[in-house]
């Protein structure tokens, strides 16, 4: 049994998603917390197996809890709590670290299969979300071609990734594009989960390089 | 040498040889022009002369008698002449001199009839002015008449008497005018002429001091005025001596500068030629000074220094002429064939010059190197207009370039800050779009989201109510999805929707075909284009899905020739296409217009039921809004 804590200021949002959490038999609610402060205290007594956790929390952005989290417990799965699952929000806690994003609307019985996707190792994605990854992408390759940066080149989407998001940006579903591309029907979460890793990794690295150029940790506290 | 190179020196020097004879040919045309045998009464060329006024010791003489071709060193020489006259003449008589040098007295009949001016120190320097002495019919007999010329010169044996011509006063008169034009007003006004351009060419060479070749164009003209000078002087008012210093000096100095100009005009770097002759020139000058100012070797000085001073200017003078020649011959310089021409009439007219200083021949002809004045004027001017124009040519060619590249580089500004403010309008536009975002996430989506989960739990996840808040949510949703989808393909923009009409389909029973293909963008995307287009196919598959009887609905985009299609289709029975069109068909096509793009509704398609067929064109050129029924 998998242990949920669920962060989110909304206490009937919350209510639900913790019901619904506590309605699959594999999974169970560990904690909830309404703040970012109470989340950190009850991370630091204990790890659960997953967080749920909303960005916009009243005192801070899940994004900190993420980055932490992926830095200190990597193994422990993050999903953010988006009411549109739009690619501003969702796309940043991808950087940050997060495994994947549920829709707070979505139906009680959606929540639970995709956390259970989730720790199958499969990550949600949208259309939109998509479009802007491809989006990230070409900029990304543009960039790296003309600083002539080698570093950077692991950052960089393979083309079977690529046509996979290209795939999912028109809207096709998993086994639509294992059809089209004449792969395994399994290979495609796979490519999502290395999409988003690369993406977490671009955007560790972003936000490492924001933060010793804004002067809030020095150069020679940074391992690579 | 090649057989061109050949032919075009063959070329220049047959130019060269043709204008340099004409000109010369002219010159002295003019120049010898003699009364006409109607005006003239008798022709003096054969008398005596003697050194005294007595003639007792005398010598037959034929005229011209050049005093220095003849090697007489005096400074004073009588000449007597017999003439008869038939009739008492009724009409005033004169004597016509077309030189002289450098005065003379005339008697007819023991009586003066007139002199050019002083015979005695200060001698009159008549040599550049004919002389003409109007003589009354009062002292000429009937018969044998005597006619005694007194000639001086100083310096001496300078002296020069030539033919001379009796006739009818005003029947001679225009000959000697002719001739006083020529030798006198006309060294005048060439003087003048070359003082005012050298003037000028000093002026451009301050004016423009990385062009020397003005000033010693400047220098050229000023040397050559100074040896026509004292040609207009009948009294010297400085000692002949000096008077013929200068004028040696002049034509020496002259010439070096015609070496340094063509020199500077042609680029060449020949400055220890150019030093040693100015050091030559110096020393002589100074050597020549002192020569001519003693009493000891003033005579050897005027015998014998004269000639050492033209041959150096002739070999000094000979060193442009054949630099000139080598860049008329290679064709470098169009202006060098010009200069090659004056320079040969110089250098004729100066060793003519030089032969007569020397004795060589008679003085008869006087000085001839003035009248190149007018030539090097012309060339000299003439070089330094089409230089001005050049460079004027040259400015406005840099200033239409120079202007040419303002214009495109303000065009280029305009369009950098066109795109940066378009960029600045973006950015605006995307802060605020993420700002809206933002808000609708966090405010209403918060709300929405509470709504939801009220109503699921109080009225349970299939009320109407819960529905409605639901779709709100979807809405929501593909509003935010498709507003940062303006710049996307037509196919990623449907497919933002597939989750939503999947879900449609799955609760209407539905199989949903996805056929969307890579397509080509579309440039010059409407306002509003993406949420218009989701519109159009969300509204064409709730019509299908509400309204046919079918269970499979298919939605597809693809390229066909210059337009994007996108189709959605069914297998059921059309019941709401006819005659009466509903709401959802009217909004569809007044959202098709708006894109700039046409709809066509076919009943009866391939897969049996409506085909709902929009056509987006690529290019805004290639619109035709059309929409109807087949």
């Amino acid at each position: 049994m998998y242990s949920v804590l669920v962060v989110e200021d909304n206490k009937e949002v919350r209510s639900r998603i913790c019901r619904a959490v506590n309605d699959d038999p594999s999974l169970k609610v560990f904690a909830e917390a309404g703040t970012l402060s109470e989340a950190r205290k009850l991370l630091e007594n204990e790890l659960p197996a997953i967080v749920l956790i909303d960005l916009g929390l009243p005192d801070g952005g899940g994004e900190s809890i993420i980055s932490w989290l992926q830095k200190t417990a990597p193994q422990v799965e993050t999903l953010v709590l988006t009411v549109f699952g739009d690619e501003a929000h969702v796309v940043s806690a991808i950087e940050s670290g997060a495994s994947g994003y549920l829709l707070k609307c979505d139906a009680v019985e959606s929540i639970c299969q995709n956390i259970r996707l989730v720790l199958n190792g499969e990550s949600p994605i949208s259309p939109a979300v998509a479009r802007h990854i491809l989006n990230l992408s070409r900029k990304e390759i543009v960039e790296t071609r003309s600083e002539g940066n080698a570093d950077n080149c692991h950052n960089i989407l393979t083309p079977t990734e690529i046509d996979v998001l290209r795939y999912i940006a028109k809207g096709y579903t998993a086994p639509e594009i294992a059809e089209k591309t004449g792969k395994s029907r399994n290979t495609v979460p796979v490519h999502i989960r290395n999409i988003y890793k690369k993406l977490s990794v671009h955007g560790r690295g972003e936000a490492v390089y924001q933060a010793i150029k804004m002067g809030i940790i020095g150069s020679d506290k940074v391992e690579r | 040498m090649n057989a061109n190179k050949r032919t075009r020196i063959v070329l220049t020097l047959g130019a060269v040889t043709a204008v340099v004879t004409i000109l010369v040919s002219s010159l002295f045309a003019l120049h010898n022009i003699t009364p006409s045998p109607e005006s003239v009464i008798h022709e003096f060329t054969a008398g005596v002369y003697a050194e005294t006024n007595g003639f007792r010791r005398s010598d037959e003489v034929t005229l011209p008698h050049d005093w220095h071709v003849q090697g007489l060193n005096v400074s004073r020489l009588w000449y007597r002449f017999n003439f008869s006259l038939n009739d008492k003449p009724s009409l005033q008589y004169a004597l016509y001199l077309p030189i002289v040098s450098e005065n003379a007295i005339v008697y007819v009949n023991k009586s003066e009839v007139g002199k050019g001016g002083s015979m005695v120190e200060p001698i009159a320097r008549n040599w550049p002015r004919p002389l003409y002495f109007p003589i009354s019919a009062d002292i000429l007999s009937v018969g044998e008449n005597e006619l005694i010329v007194q000639v001086v010169s100083d310096p001496p044996g300078r002296g020069l008497l030539p033919v001379m011509y009796l006739g009818e006063w005003s029947a001679l008169l225009p000959s000697y005018n002719f001739r006083k034009l020529l030798k006198h007003t006309g060294l005048g006004a060439s003087v003048v002429i070359l003082i005012i351009v050298a003037m000028f060419l000093f002026y451009m060479s301050w004016r423009r001091t990385e062009s020397s070749e003005y000033a010693w164009g400047a220098a050229i003209f000023l040397g050559l005025s100074g040896h026509s000078f004292p040609g207009l002087f009948l009294y010297s008012p400085v000692p002949p001596f000096l008077w013929e210093w200068w004028q040696d000096l002049c034509i020496g100095f002259t010439i070096l500068f015609m070496l340094i100009f063509v020199n500077r005009y042609f680029n060449l770097r020949m400055k220890v030629l150019e030093l040693s002759c100015t050091g030559f020139l110096l020393v002589a000058s100074v050597v020549a000074l002192y020569l001519v100012s003693s009493d000891q070797f003033q005579l050897f000085y005027y015998t014998h220094a004269a000639g050492f001073w033209g041959v150096c200017g002739l070999i000094m003078g000979a060193i442009p002429i054949t630099v000139t020649l080598l860049n008329a011959v290679g064709g470098r310089d169009i202006s060098a064939l010009f200069m090659l021409c004056v320079g040969t009439v110089l250098f004729v007219l100066g060793f003519h010059d030089m032969l007569f200083v020397n004795g060589v021949i008679t003085r008869e002809n006087g000085y001839l190197i003035h009248y190149t004045s007018p030539l090097v004027a012309i060339l000299i001017t003439g070089i330094v207009i089409s230089r001005l124009i050049a460079s004027s040519e040259s400015l406005e060619e840099l200033n239409r370039s120079l202007e040419d590249r303002i214009e495109k580089r303000n065009r280029e500004l305009a369009a950098t800050y066109a795109k940066v403010q378009e960029m600045e309008h973006q950015q605006i536009l995307t802060a605020e779009r993420e700002r809206f975002s933002r808000d609708m996430h966090d405010g209403l989506g918060g709300h929405l989201s509470t709504a939801l989960v009220l109503s699921e739990s109080e009225l349970g996840p299939k009320s109407p109510l819960t529905n409605t808040i639901r779709d709100a949510t979807n809405e929501m949703r593909l509003m935010l999805d498709t507003a940062a989808a303006m710049k996307e393909d037509v196919g990623m923009i449907v497919g933002s929707l597939r989750a939503n009409l999947q879900n449609q389909a799955d609760i209407r029973g539905f199989q949903l075909l996805w056929q969307i293909e890579d397509t080509s963008p579309i440039h010059e995307l409407a306002q509003g284009f993406a949420l218009s287009l989701i519109k159009i196919v969300q509204e064409a598959v709730n019509n299908a899905l509400k309204h046919s009887d079918g269970d499979v609905i298919r939605v597809s985009v693809f390229d066909r020739n210059d337009y994007v299609i996108v189709e959605i289709a069914d297998n059921g029975e059309c019941h709401y296409l006819g005659r009466e069109r509903g709401n959802g068909i009217r909004n569809m096509e007044t959202r098709v217009e708006e894109l700039g793009a046409s709809v066509k509704f076919t009943l009866e398609s391939e897969m049996g039921g409506l085909l709902v067929h929009v056509r987006i064109p690529l290019d805004k050129k290639s619109v035709g809004v059309t929409t109807g029924l087949i």
